[in-house]
């Protein structure tokens, strides 16, 4: 009844990431002859690995070219998995260990571990918090966020206002200038929704399961109202924490990304003008 | 302290059909004996019959030979002959060579990288200097002629269509592909009306009506039997006895999308209109022509929807083959109208006659679908109740997979200078979300109500399109949508100042919706730029 | 609060522009956007929040038919954002809903760019602030002695420290020491980007390998350099080309070890490619480690079994084994120490027992060279006179005898009895005439040798033993020595072509006179000293001779020289000569019983008396000390050294050069491997085995 459409990913990647093993293993058993031989493969290495890293920047550009026909991105995207793995192992090849010497050689490798390290733990992140966002059950688009939060914040006004409007009591109002306010002023608990821990939601229906005890029937479906707003703000919390750190992530792995490719180039000038 | 554009706001009639017709023309036209039959008082003052059909009708010449419409196309109009004859070719129909057919406008990779430069950061920009009286017709008349047509179609017997025959009038209304391929055997005027005109000219006069009716079951019912799978092989006497003893049936409302929006979902199944209902006996073979009908069985106190049908698909054919083949057997299920369904229903004497006889394996029961666990059925009842059955093309999202990056958005936008055309939020189910993005519905309730025509379907594929050109931003087409996928936008000019109606200074706005990056090579944009595979069009 | 199910419609839901870089401010703080949104650059475009219109309309005034024209400004304000304001604009037509401007905030995508560019930047910045070690943008300069001291100083050039020695020699030049693209200038750096240049050229602007430090240009190429091993293997012209950076990388830090050699790497030229030294090293030499010819002639099995054990030498035997003689160690070779340490004790009287006679005093065939050589001594000749008048007597009664017989045949009775009594007076003359020269000269032994000396024969280019043939030389020859002491010997010597100086160093004059004139007195030189073993040049009875004064004496070894000089030449004496000087047990010194002396068609007639002392194995350096500590005490050098069973040849003994057989067997590589194995000691090729031949520093550098 729903169409779906065959998901060949997978095995693209698979091949890809098998090419890719081949590859580094043919390289390294070259760079060991040649180094065998009195000569050195680093040149050639290096260009690979280059290519590669520029191979890897080419996603973020073919990610504004969508107008084109260039190949579906969930292609690209495991292209550029199995290339940032392969990588990796190139850079283990060229280096001919992990770390480096010397000072502008060691930032290298550290924004390259950091880029690469990034690149896999936002790979399986992405691959974990979709869910975590589903589950949440309400849905929301991340730029919307504030002005969801400013709405709930007038609702939860209006609500505290009505139920001292219908009750002639205080509590309501008080309730939320001394509690709520803050609550509803911007996004609350964001470690904790990150985590997926429960703390926001305890924190919810502790206070209500106490003010609940303090107001009388009239009030009470101004609490409601009051309620449901807050339950609502939890689930938007909980997206904007998510979102953002969704959003975090790639923010850090591209311009990570970008330091160390100006400093590959650096590097690139350095070997020509000194090694060769 | 003008900062905006003045535009003049498009009226109605701002683009005739064709701008070429003169008065002189139009006093010709209303002698021809069908139109002079038109009552011209019964339309009312807003929309005069000699604006209809002063705007929205255009005389045509063809050359005998020449193909008037092509069979699988959409249109819009109905064509009237006034003078000359004309063939409708069907059983078999003409091939696509002979039919002269060529794709549309391949999909350009020059237009897909002039979009890189075209991109603005101001939403909505259009180069107003294209609005002006540019006369918009979804296709100029391209004679395309049928080669060797004597030969071709000499030697058979084809219904001939001569003066004051109407043709085409089912397909411009019913926003169904044409069932045949028309061809002038001799040098024919015609008047084609579009079916805006045509749409009015029912409304208001009882004649052509009742003609357009009888056309339907004249005509294009044959079609849609011959296309049917179960007569396959049929004669064409067969065929024809079945198409003489075939009954019509409407259920719900062909203006469906309105009271939908109004009904709350819970409520919705209880305004379904029953077309048969689970245990009375079966009366024929029910066949969908149109629509979609829900097929449910009583599942305690309430109904459980089994399956749903489109067009094509029939009902009750296992109960009335286990009659044939002895012993009277009840509907097994009950089927109701989603909305809106033309039905046709069979005998089952026609049946019995034809069509059992030459089955050797009883078919397949809808009760198969009762085995499938109870809670399972959340996905499919939600596209049922929602009815996003209609979609050919729906954007539906998996959000376990979806990182909510806005990707597919930027990849829109990328494709339309800047601008998307859909937004990332919609119903969602369990997991599964179908986002506002038109769903190029096979019912396309949209298309109802356009007073200029803009919003069409394509000549091949069927995706639905607005034509920039010649919406007048009205917010019919946004307002009918019953899924909230068009959006009107506020359009400016090259400079960024918003385009204002000179005579009112309000923001002139055109619909704008999902074209299926119509012109771009490759397909959607939104689902090749996902990079985790969460977003997919389908086809429900 | 249910969910609002108009969220999603189309009138209040309007399109999301992530595409965009910016995005209204009043929207992203709480969603109410103002209907014009921000520019391109990011400015607020909001403020008011529409334009009003003009609207004009024709009022006629249905009494007087007058038109007028009304005009309103009206407010224009889209439905989305509220619909027309209650206000209305102002009457000049300007907006009355003014707010302040928002601060348009970047989208995520321009947000993202912004950080990637800035640190784009930063790494740009970073790179050129910390850009060369050696003066560059900004960095350390060199202190008042030119010293660039680049440690602790981040460097965005430098790949890492260089290993200590380098940065201490290379602190002053910095980069430029070794890397020719370096520069200050950014001309020259794109310059060097295109260039080609190999680092190894500069290495040898320090380091040679054996080319003469005199005329050694550092700039000019050494072709020796980049040879393998660099040298020039004759029979291998296709030995490939090294370059220094091949095996050595720099910039790995202080402590870092810039030679590494794996075994692998050997192989790559080495056309002989085996896995590891325990698996299938080529073998040893055949003759290894005895390749070289010997010098010294030591019978080791003699010495150790017989002669060291011996109860009349035990105590002069060495005490400590084989390094009590073998102590010197020699580009892994132990060789014996000098002869004073380990021979002199025993072999050192031997050597200056063993004298030569120069020259002797032989017997003369003509009695008046000998009258001259005695005049010459200075001798007085009393036995002249008798002689003389025995002579004269003689001489007298000649011919009264003539008389007497001529006489006698004529019966003259009165001229014979005349004759008679001048004849018995001439016999009593002659008879006290001898009887007076016995007293003087007692001839009844002449006092001289046979023959000439063999050296005396060779200088004088005249037969030993015929006294005919060498009187005259060996008269005039003793004439001279008797006035003039060792001239004579000395022109001989120059004669024939010897350095007489050396040859005759501490010879007196005095004793040659003194010599030659005993002889000549035909008595026997009497020393006034017995001459002792090592006395050097003596004279004793009827010789000059010579006793070596010690091992390796200079004047014995001139005279060797001499003969072997002189050996194989036609001159008379000289085969006797160099026989004489050569000889092992008659020899002066002694010397060939255990050095080696050349062989007779040798082309260089020169002694080697030292072990040499050059490398005779370059590439391979073994040491001897880390083996002799582990050995077992029993065995000792024997674990590895092992010597021939007594009668034993070695197989190929034949093709050794020099005159002697080894009495060692060669060392088998199954020693070496009892410990050089997998599991056991390192058995890398680097271990044993050399790369550089003759590694020297340039002298500029010093």
């Amino acid at each position: 009844m729903i169409v779906r459409t065959v998901n060949s990913v997978r095995p693209f990647g698979y091949t890809l990431a098998a090419i890719g093993a081949a590859v580094i293993a043919g390289l390294a058993y070259y760079s060991h002859q040649e180094h065998l031989k009195l000569s050195d493969a680093t040149f050639v290495t290096g260009w690979v690995l280059l290519t590669a890293m520029v191979s890897l920047a080419l996603f973020n550009i073919r990610k504004r070219l969508s107008m084109m026909p260039m190949g579906r991105a969930a292609y690209w995207l495991a292209l550029h998995v199995v290339v940032g793995l392969f990588a990796v192992g190139m850079f283990i090849v060229h280096t001919g260990g992990i770390w480096a010497t010397g000072f502008y050689e060691q930032v290298m490798a550290g924004l390259f571990w950091a880029t690469a390290l990034s690149g896999v733990f936002g790979w399986l992140y992405q691959r974990a918090m979709p869910r975590r966002l589903t589950r949440i059950g309400y849905e929301v688009v991340y730029e919307r966020i504030p002005a969801e939060i400013a709405a709930l914040r007038e609702e939860a006004e209006e609500a505290a206002l009505e139920g001292v409007g219908a009750s002639g009591e205080p509590t309501l109002g008080r309730f939320y200038s001394e509690t709520m306010q803050d609550f509803f002023r911007r996004p609350r608990f964001m470690i904790s929704h990150l985590l997926g821990a429960g703390a926001a939601q305890q924190w919810v229906d502790l206070r209500f399961r106490t003010v609940r005890g303090l107001v009388g029937a009239q009030e009470e479906p101004a609490l409601a109202r009051l309620e449901a707003a807050a339950r609502r703000k939890l689930s938007i919390d909980a997206h904007y924490a998510i979102q953002r750190s969704l959003k975090l992530w790639v923010a850090v792995h591209v311009v990570l990304s970008a330091a160390m490719l100006t400093l590959a180039v650096w590097h690139l000038i350095l070997v020509h003008v000194y090694a060769r | 302290m003008d900062l905006a554009t003045r535009l003049a706001r498009p009226q109605r009639w701002d683009r005739p059909f064709d701008p070429g017709m003169t008065a002189a023309d139009l006093e010709q036209l209303k002698l021809d004996p069908v139109v002079a039959a038109i009552d011209a008082d019964a339309f009312p003052g807003t929309i005069p019959l000699d604006g209809i059909l002063a705007n929205d009708s255009r005389i045509i010449h063809y050359k005998a030979g020449e193909i008037v419409v092509r069979e699988g196309d959409y249109g819009n109009s109905a064509f009237l002959i006034m003078s000359g004859a004309c063939d409708v070719v069907v059983n078999p129909p003409l091939t696509d060579a002979q039919l002269g057919r060529q794709t549309e406008a391949p999909a350009s990779i020059g237009r897909a990288i002039s979009q890189l430069w075209k991109r603005t950061v101001v939403p909505e920009v259009r180069d107003v200097s294209r609005y002006g009286n540019i006369a918009v017709t979804e296709t100029d008349h391209q004679a395309v002629f049928l080669q060797d047509y004597g030969v071709v179609l000499g030697g058979r017997s084809l219904p001939r269509l001569g003066a004051q025959q109407m043709f085409g009038e089912l397909a411009a209304l019913g926003r169904t592909p044409r069932a045949a391929s028309v061809v002038c055997v001799e040098d024919a005027e015609v008047l084609e009306i579009r079916w805006q005109g045509l749409r009015e000219l029912r409304r208001f006069d009882a004649g052509w009506r009742r003609q357009i009716d009888t056309n339907y079951r004249a005509n294009a019912l044959i079609s849609h039997l011959q296309d049917t799978p179960l007569f396959d092989g049929l004669s064409d006497d067969a065929l024809q006895s079945i198409a003489d003893a075939t009954l019509f049936e409407t259920y719900g409302s062909f203006d469906w999308s309105s009271s939908f929006q109004r009904a709350e979902s819970d409520a919705r199944l209880g305004t379904e209109p029953v077309i048969a209902r689970e245990g009375e006996y079966p009366d024929g073979l029910l066949l969908i022509r149109a629509g979609f009908g829900r097929v449910s069985v009583r599942q305690g106190a309430a109904e459980r929807t089994l399956t749903y049908l489109s067009a094509g698909d029939h009902f009750g054919l296992s109960e009335l083959y286990a009659g044939f083949k002895g012993g009277g057997s009840p509907m097994e299920a009950t089927l109701r109208a989603v909305g809106y369904a033309d039905a046709l229903r069979v005998p089952t004497k026609v049946l019995e006659e034809h069509v059992f006889p030459r089955m050797n394996k009883a078919p397949d029961s809808f009760l198969q679908f009762a085995a499938r666990p109870l809670a399972d059925d959340s996905l499919q009842e939600w596209a049922i109740e929602e009815r996003f059955i209609n979609g050919t093309m729906a954007m539906l999202i998996d959000l376990d997979k979806c990182v909510r990056c806005d990707d597919c958005v930027r990849a829109c936008a990328s494709t339309h200078g800047g601008n998307p055309r859909f937004v990332r939020h919609g119903k969602i189910n369990d997991h599964w979300m179908v986002a506002n993005a038109c769903m190029h519905c096979s019912d396309p309730v949209c298309m109802i109500g356009c007073p200029t025509g803009a919003i069409h379907r394509t000549q091949a594929g069927g995706s639905v399109v607005i034509n920039d050109d010649s919406c007048i931003g009205c917010g019919t087409c946004a307002n009918s949508c019953p899924y909230n996928n068009i959006r009107l936008v506020e359009i400016r000019d090259l400079s960024g100042a918003p385009v204002q109606d000179e005579a009112t200074g309000q923001p002139i706005r055109k619909a704008t919706k999902c074209d299926l990056c119509a012109g771009i090579p490759g397909g959607p944009a939104c689902e090749r730029a996902c990079p985790h595979g969460a977003l997919q069009r389908v086809d429900f | 609060m249910t969910e609002d199910k108009n969220r999603f419609a189309h009138d209040r839901s309007p399109y999301e522009r992530p595409n965009f870089p910016f995005r209204c401010g009043r929207e992203a703080a709480f969603g109410k956007p103002c209907p014009r949104g921000p520019s391109a650059g990011g400015d607020c475009q909001g403020i008011s929040d529409c334009t009003p219109f003009r609207t004009r309309k024709i009022v006629t005034n249905a009494e007087t038919g007058e038109e007028t024209e009304i005009q309103r400004w009206e407010c224009r304000r889209p439905q989305h954002a509220g619909g027309p304001c209650a206000e209305g604009p102002r009457p000049d037509g300007t907006c009355s809903c003014i707010h302040p401007p928002c601060a348009p905030k970047p989208t995520i995508r321009r947000q993202r760019g912004r950080w990637a560019m800035l640190a784009v930047a930063a790494m740009v910045a970073m790179a050129l602030a910390f850009v060369g070690a050696a003066g560059g943008i900004i960095g350390p300069k060199p202190d008042a002695d030119g010293i660039l001291s680049h440690v602790g100083w981040p460097s965005s050039v430098n790949p890492g420290p260089l290993s200590g020695k380098h940065e201490q020699f290379t602190a002053k030049d910095g980069c430029i020491s070794c890397h020719v693209g370096h520069s200050d200038t950014l001309t020259g750096w794109a310059g060097a980007l295109f260039e080609r240049t190999t680092i190894s050229e500069s290495c040898v602007s320090c380091h040679s390998f054996g080319e003469k430090q005199a005329d050694a240009d550092p700039k000019a190429q050494s072709p020796m350099a980049f040879a393998a091993h660099n040298t020039k293997f004759p029979n291998r012209t296709d030995a490939p080309t090294a370059t220094c950076t091949g095996c050595h990388t720099e910039h790995k830090g202080v402590d870092a070890s810039i030679t590494p050699m794996e075994d692998g790497q050997c192989s790559a030229c080495h056309t002989t490619k085996f896995d590891s030294f325990s698996k299938s090293h080529p073998a040893f030499g055949a003759n290894f480690p005895h390749e070289s010819a010997r010098t010294i002639k030591f019978p080791h099995g003699k010495h150790l079994e017989t002669h060291f054990v011996d109860q009349r030498y035990i105590d002069k035997a060495p005490k400590n084994g084989c390094v009590s003689c073998h102590t010197d160690q020699v580009d892994g070779r132990l060789l014996p120490g000098s002869f004073e340490n380990g021979c002199a004790a025993c072999h050192e009287l031997a050597i200056k027992e063993q004298g030569m006679v120069v020259f002797g005093l032989p017997e003369l065939s003509d009695p008046e060279l000998t009258a001259e050589a005695r005049d010459s001594c200075g001798f007085p000749v009393p036995q002249l006179e008798p002689a003389r008048a025995t002579l004269e007597a003689l001489a007298e009664a000649l011919p009264t005898m003539q008389a007497l017989g001529e006489n006698a045949e004529s019966g003259n009775l009165n001229g014979v009895m005349t004759a008679v009594e001048a004849l018995g007076e001439a016999q009593a003359a002659i008879a006290e005439a001898q009887d007076e020269l016995a007293e003087a000269v007692d001839m009844s032994e002449a006092v001289s040798l046979d023959s000439l000396s063999p050296i005396a024969a060779f200088l004088l280019a005249v037969p030993a033993d015929d006294a005919d043939e060498y009187s005259e030389a060996a008269a005039a020859f003793l004439i001279a020595a008797a006035a003039e002491g060792q001239a004579p010997l000395a022109e001989a010597i120059d004669a024939k072509g010897g350095d007489a100086t050396a040859l005759l160093a501490g010879l007196s004059p005095e004793l040659v006179t003194e010599v030659t004139c005993a002889w000549a007195a035909n008595t026997e030189y009497e020393p006034k000293q017995d001459p002792e073993p090592g006395a050097g040049w003596t004279a004793q009875e009827l010789q000059v001779s010579y006793l070596p004064t010690g091992h390796a004496d200079a004047v014995t070894k001139e005279w060797i020289a001499l003969g072997l000089a002189n050996r194989g030449s036609d001159d008379e004496g000289a085969e006797a000569f160099a026989d004489l000087v050569l000889s092992a047990g008659d020899g002066p010194g002694r010397c060939f019983k255990c050095h080696v002396a050349p062989a007779a068609d040798a082309e260089k007639q020169v002694v080697q008396w030292a072990i040499p002392r050059v490398d005779v194995r370059p590439f391979t350096a073994f040491n001897h000390d880390p083996h002799l500590n582990v050995l077992d005490q029993g065995a000792g050098c024997a674990t590895c050294h092992r010597q021939l069973e007594p009668g034993a040849t070695l197989a190929d003994g034949q093709s050794r050069p020099g005159p002697h057989a080894n009495d060692f067997k060669p060392i088998d590589q199954a020693t070496c491997k009892d410990c050089h194995r997998p599991g056991g000691v390192r058995q890398d090729c680097a271990l044993c085995h050399r790369y550089h031949s003759n590694p020297s520093i340039r002298k500029r550098t010093m």
